[in-house]
């Protein structure tokens, strides 16, 4: 047991290691973590770096950029910097656990239906593919729209809660073909052989096995869901209080920020997006190229 | 007839006319009551400087429905504004006289003798009658799903006693009958929709009536064309009874952000915009050269509605704590920007035809003062007894209550935060209350199923006082009682405001009820909202700003004109004035025979008739299509071959 | 035939899932209470008269029925029939739709193929590098900021509507003209939107099939670069690419969700946004059955079209 553990731990170091030499050597990559890092540590530092408490109103509302508020305030005089450097809280929260829960679904049914085969594959297999031949964010904004109305919880968990429950499918789809070439390998042949219980195979042999497939997905799921969730507060389905970059822009919507040509309203959010979605996508290709070795640029 | 007869009986007229009148609505004549009401002259335009020109007008939303049994929505009405006539309307906070020309209760009050005008055609050219009158009443009286069934349940019947006289039997007296029912009944044509009815039964409520051919109506403008999502499109009816529009053409187009509609009313595109709009954007609207706003005062009154069932605050008093610690004047300062009125302790708003009934000496009876909230909490035992900051019950546990805003409502969301902010600045302990958003969906059923504390709620007022019934009277004759209020004193006047006709008494009856809501505090009114409508005052005049209502309006569309530089037909020439001043003359005399009508409207009918020199339309007469999205799936189709050949061609050069 | 089979019991699924899904959103008629105007003898006549007093089952049932008829059901909003309701907005939206799925699909092709062709070179890095950014930024986000630079700051293109107010369509220069000026935008955003996303599909499913022996032989053999781009590529790489574009008709759809609301284009998108702004959940259940039944059709024939490009494939 000991002997297992010390070795798993050093292969790890290893694989760590050489992630980090993937990264490093593909440019692209390096930039999607260093812009990564960059806007964790914003969102973990914001009661630091941000210059105003973004819930107080600070000042006269509808100020252009000043040394003051370098961008501007909004329509209650709330410091629009400090509402974006702490959006990032609210944004990637939502990513994340929209992400993280989307990915677990898709991996439940995704190595059922793998292992399993037969029937139950066949039935999933419909399902998945019939929500993934479906307009993604269309039943995204059904689905939030009606969580929304149900319950008394807060509007927030029925939006992730939303994403989550569109984000599976090709997860699910992913997964499962893994699965199915690693039941045939030799290991986990042996391991039925010998009678381990189909559980105990799935979660101790399949699974960490898959588990490249599943960190290649939180990352790129992450990033779709932080641009479905900034769509549907666009579209008035998000949550009044929680200040995502989305909701910014929907109230810079609603506030008329595009007649009173006030762009530092609705263009430094929608720049913020697109950058954090960028560093997943750049982060999910460098991570590819080092699960699958196949993809790696040759060295010139 | 001498001179001197006609001069004897025009003074006779003159003098007598107006007092009889006036004593007619204080006294009763003759067994029963006379309503009186205002005629449309002092707001009517004598002419017009310009004819011609197309108004274009955007609402935030398009209408839900052509149908007006099942017109829910406030845009269907204003669409249909321009089609149909009413018998009396309120105008600018009092009643007017449309189609009616008197109204006559019976002294038991059971039946209502109502006279029309004559002459009035349908734009198909078919005469408006008391049938079309009766047959309205009777069909918003007899079917439950007419969205006005709720004032016309009184109703017993109406028939057409002549050509021109209804007589409406009631099954009981109701006093709010003219106000709420009749000053927001359009006339519909009995010809077009006798038959649907008959052919279609209940299922008329799910029937959209075909664009224009069934919207036949007797208003202003006729309806041309109408284009889901993007516009109505009218033209003048120029035989209209009343006054001929100035301008040709309405087109009335849909556009739900305001920030879009309001470009659209800076690049000239679009003449007026009845919408929200917020505050921020005045001083930009207001630099707009050729741009000006109409600000008006909405009656619904926003309110904080405490759930009086549930402890504590089936505590009177401890409802007066909470009214002391609402700072009113602040919310409508920093969050309505100025754009709003505090709200009565009366719940009655100051503005409108309810300022009739609004009560001016409650307006004081609470006020922003912590320390009255904190002493009255230490009188009920509300006392920070572990010393946390924070009040706790008379038996000392731990308490805090819910506030619940709508989420699509950002000054209801931030007004509600701010109340939170006051309660926990109470001298000696705050009150713990928890601001919870949720979509209006999810909270509007707690609201009304009384599961939930305190809300913040818009609701609108009705036109005639007996709304008072509604709102507070006890369940469950209240039926928008949502606070759950109830006192056998208001329960008493409420049902006496239904069943009192005299005005007087009325008003009486009305202050006390506001004197009780004052003390008894089942809700606390924050705010009357300021709207703001602007509209472009360099190419139109002759807009009618009414202080209760919003730039778009029946006056609007019938005085409105373009103004003189700008105007696509030249005014005529001074000769015609010398012609006018001729009939005038003539007039006058003719409205002494006959004194059913008013000088200066028989002044303006014989003008049209008299100058039969009108200059000609200045735009081309519209054509109505018939089947109108064809022809964007021809220009479709058209885009598309056009897209995909070139598209061909760009592969195959390569 | 078994084609057939799945996409209809798909379509089932569909329905039955939003359907039930809308019903949780509870009395679609509460919020009428607090209009004066409404008593509750009003309300419950309406509820009768809609059948919202059976139970939710027996509502299912003839939803199915209905749908046999080809209605889908009533919008409580506008009091009308749903099917009537889309009906008007269907042409505006296809009208965006088809020509800009073909001209992006074209463009990323063309893009694509050269991309894979050159991949290594300088141009190939810039234009991929250009592209992920540019696919990252939000889709209403894009039409918002195109919206304001030419529609507000330049004025080069009108603001809102699929044409003019007021303007009646007919067979006239003036109002093609009108219509295409309204039309340009938001058909830019989603030809622009659309070739981004699907230009890394054609390269990498072009990088395949260049890596595919043939190819590497005829480019032994010496032959022409137009007549290997031509001949085999192209040839070969539709097939991949053909397959995924159920997928990308899908993506067009959420696109046109937000372009129409931005641009207020009057099309079935833009009633989205506007059924869940008046929280008529019956219209927004018609239109996502709609919608995802276009998907469903638009999937179907690409298996056809696959079936006659590809020999290889059988359907039984």
């Amino acid at each position: 047991m000991g002997v297992q553990a010390e070795l798993s731990e050093r292969l790890n170091l290893g694989a760590l290691y050489e992630m980090w030499m993937v990264f490093r050597r593909n440019k692209a990559a390096l930039t999607g973590l260093i812009l990564f890092t960059a806007i964790v540590l914003m969102a973990v530092f914001a009661p630091y770096l941000a210059p105003y408490n973004p819930y107080e109103s600070v000042g006269a509302p509808f100020q252009p950029p000043s040394d003051k508020h370098p961008l501007g305030t909004n329509d209650v005089g709330q410091d629009l910097l400090s509402e974006l450097i702490y959006g990032a809280r609210i944004s990637l929260f939502i990513g994340f656990v929209a992400a993280v829960v989307g990915t677990f679904i898709g991996t439940f049914i995704g190595l059922s239906a793998g292992y399993f085969g037969g029937l139950v594959d066949e039935a999933l297999m419909r399902f998945t593919d019939m929500w993934l031949s479906m307009p993604t964010l269309l039943f995204t904004i059904f689905l939030a729209a009606v969580i929304t109305r149900i319950g008394t919880f807060p509007m927030l968990y029925g939006i992730i809660l939303a994403i989550a429950l569109t984000a599976w499918p090709s997860v699910a789809r992913m997964v499962r073909s893994a699965v199915l070439s690693l039941k045939e390998s030799l290991y986990v042949e042996a391991a039925r052989a010998i009678g381990v219980p189909s559980r105990r195979i799935l979660v101790k042999h399949i699974l960490p096995n898959v588990a490249p497939i599943i960190i290649i997905e939180v990352i790129t799921r992450m990033a779709i869901a932080m641009l479905t969730e900034a769509s549907l507060s666009f579209l008035g389905l998000g949550d009044p209080t929680a200040k995502s970059w989305g909701m910014m822009i929907h109230y810079a919507m609603i506030r008329n920020a595009i007649t009173l040509g006030m762009w530092w309203w609705f263009l430094p959010p929608g720049i913020m997006i697109s950058l954090s979605v960028l560093a997943f996508m750049l982060m999910g290709l460098g991570l590819e190229e080092y699960f699958n070795p196949r993809l790696r640029y040759k060295e010139q | 007839m001498s001179l001197r007869n006609i001069i004897a009986f025009l003074v006779v007229a003159l003098v007598v006319l107006p007092s009889l009148g006036y004593l007619a609505g204080v006294a009763h004549a003759q067994g029963g009551l006379k309503i009186t009401a205002e005629s449309y002259d002092r707001w009517l335009l004598k002419e017009c400087p310009c004819e011609g020109g197309k108004l274009v007008i955007a609402l935030p939303s398009e209408p839900n429905t052509f149908n007006w049994f099942v017109a829910g929505s406030t845009w269907s009405i204003l669409v249909l504004n321009p089609l149909y006539d009413r018998l009396v309307r309120i105008v600018n906070g009092t009643l007017t006289w449309e189609v009616a020309t008197s109204m006559e209760y019976s002294s038991d009050y059971k039946v209502l003798t109502i006279k029309i005008r004559d002459g009035i055609k349908w734009h198909d050219g078919k005469e408006l009658t008391a049938e079309d009158v009766a047959f309205t009443i009777n069909v918003l009286a007899k079917y439950g799903w007419t969205y006005y069934h709720g004032y016309f349940a009184s109703v017993d019947r109406a028939e057409a006693v002549d050509k021109y006289t209804v007589k409406v039997y009631f099954k009981s007296p109701d006093a709010g009958f003219i106000y709420n029912g009749l000053a927001s009944m359009n006339i519909l044509p009995k010809h077009i929709w006798e038959p649907l009815l008959k052919e279609k039964g209940d299922g008329l409520a799910k029937y959209a009536p075909k664009i224009p051919d069934e919207l036949v109506g007797s208003g202003p403008f006729k309806i041309v064309e109408y284009r889901p999502g993007q516009y109505v499109k009218y033209v003048a009816n120029k035989d209209y009874w009343l006054k001929k529009p100035c301008v040709n053409e309405l087109v009335i187009v849909f556009i739900r952000e305001s920030n879009v509609a309001l470009l659209a009313v800076q690049k000239g595109e679009v003449h007026a915009y009845y919408g929200w709009v917020t505050a921020e954007v005045v001083p930009q609207l207001l630099s707009t050269p050729g741009v000006s706003i109409h600000v008006y005062t909405s009656p619904t009154f926003y309110h904080w509605g405490f759930n009086n069932l549930k402890w504590p605050f089936n505590i009177t008093e401890f409802r007066r704590a909470m009214a002391f610690a609402v700072n009113k004047e602040a919310i409508v300062n920093e969050i309505l920007m100025g754009y709003g009125i505090p709200g009565s302790p009366g719940v009655v708003p100051p503005v409108g035809i309810n300022a009739q009934w609004y009560n001016p000496n409650v307006q004081n009876a609470y006020y922003f003062d912590l320390n009255k909230t904190a002493e009255i909490l230490d009188k009920l035992g509300f006392k920070d007894v572990d010393g946390d900051g924070w009040r706790e019950a008379p038996d000392g546990s731990d308490f805090s209550f819910e506030i619940y805003p709508p989420a699509y409502d950002i000054i209801r969301v931030r007004a509600a935060q701010k109340i939170a902010e006051w309660l926990s600045q109470i001298p000696g302990g705050g009150i713990k209350a928890v601001v919870r958003v949720l979509d209006w969906k999810t909270v509007w059923p707690l609201i009304r199923d009384g599961k939930v504390d305190t809300y913040l709620l818009g609701s609108g007022p009705g036109n005639d006082i007996s709304w008072l019934y509604r709102r507070f009277h006890s369940w469950p004759g209240g039926t928008g009682n949502w606070a759950r209020f109830s006192d056998p004193e208001v329960d008493k006047l409420t049902e006496m405001l239904k069943t009192t006709f005299e005005p007087e008494k009325r008003k009486e009856i009305a202050w006390r009820i506001q004197e009780i809501l004052a003390e008894k505090v089942p809700i606390v009114v924050l705010y009357y909202r300021k709207m703001i409508n602007p509209y472009r005052s360099d190419t139109f005049d002759g807009w009618f700003k009414p202080a209760d209502g919003g730039i778009y309006n029946r006056l609007t569309l019938l005085n409105v004109y373009m103004k003189p530089e700008v105007c696509p037909v030249k005014p005529k020439p001074t000769t015609v004035i010398v012609e006018k001043k001729a009939t005038v003359v003539q007039t006058v005399v003719q409205t002494v025979v006959k004194p059913g009508t008013t000088v200066v409207q028989t002044v303006v009918k014989t003008l049209t008739t008299a100058t039969p020199v009108q200059p000609a339309p200045a735009t081309t007469p519209t054509t109505p299509v018939e089947k109108g999205p064809n022809y964007a799936l021809i220009a479709a189709i058209i885009v598309i071959i056009v897209v995909v050949a070139a598209a061909a061609l760009l592969m195959r050069r390569k | 035939m078994y084609r057939i089979v799945t996409s209809i019991i798909t379509f089932f699924a569909v329905v039955t899932l939003v359907f039930f899904l809308s019903r949780l959103t509870g009395d679609p008629l509460a919020e009428l209470a607090n209009d004066p105007r409404i008593t509750p003898e009003v309300l419950e006549s309406i509820k009768r008269l809609f059948g919202l007093d059976k139970p939710v089952y027996v509502q299912y049932i003839d939803y199915l029925k209905n749908l046999f008829r080809g209605e889908l059901g009533f919008s409580l909003h506008y009091m009308r029939p749903v099917m009537d309701v889309i009906l008007e907005r269907l042409p505006y939206t296809l009208a965006l739709l088809v020509p800009s799925i073909t001209i992006s699909n074209l463009l990323a092709y063309r893009i694509g193929t050269e991309l894979a062709w050159r991949r290594g070179s300088r141009l190939e890095v810039t234009t991929l590098t250009l592209s992920i950014f540019l696919r990252s930024v939000p889709y209403f986000w894009l039409a918002i900021v195109f919206l304001y630079i030419f529609s507000v700051k330049l004025e080069w293109t009108p603001l809102y509507g699929a044409m003019s107010p007021g303007m009646s369509p007919g067979l006239n220069w003036e109002f093609i003209r009108d219509y295409l000026w309204h039309y340009v935008l938001p058909f830019f955003v989603l030809v622009f939107r659309e070739t981004i996303a699907f230009l890394f599909y054609v390269r990498s499913a072009m990088i395949d099939v260049l890596g595919e022996d043939y190819i590497v032989t005829a480019r032994a053999k010496g032959l022409p670069d137009k007549v290997i781009k031509r001949s085999y590529v192209a040839r070969n790489g539709i097939l991949p690419i053909v397959t995924i574009l159920g997928m990308r008709y899908a993506f067009l759809i959420d696109g046109a969700v937000l372009t129409e609301t931005v641009f207020s284009y009057p099309g079935t998108g833009r009633l989205v946004f506007e059924s869940i702004y008046n929280r008529d959940f019956w219209l927004l259940q018609g239109v996502v059955v709609i919608l995802a039944a276009s998907v469903i059709i638009v999937n179907f024939i690409i298996d056809l079209i696959y079936a006659v490009l590809d020999p290889r494939v059988k359907y039984g």
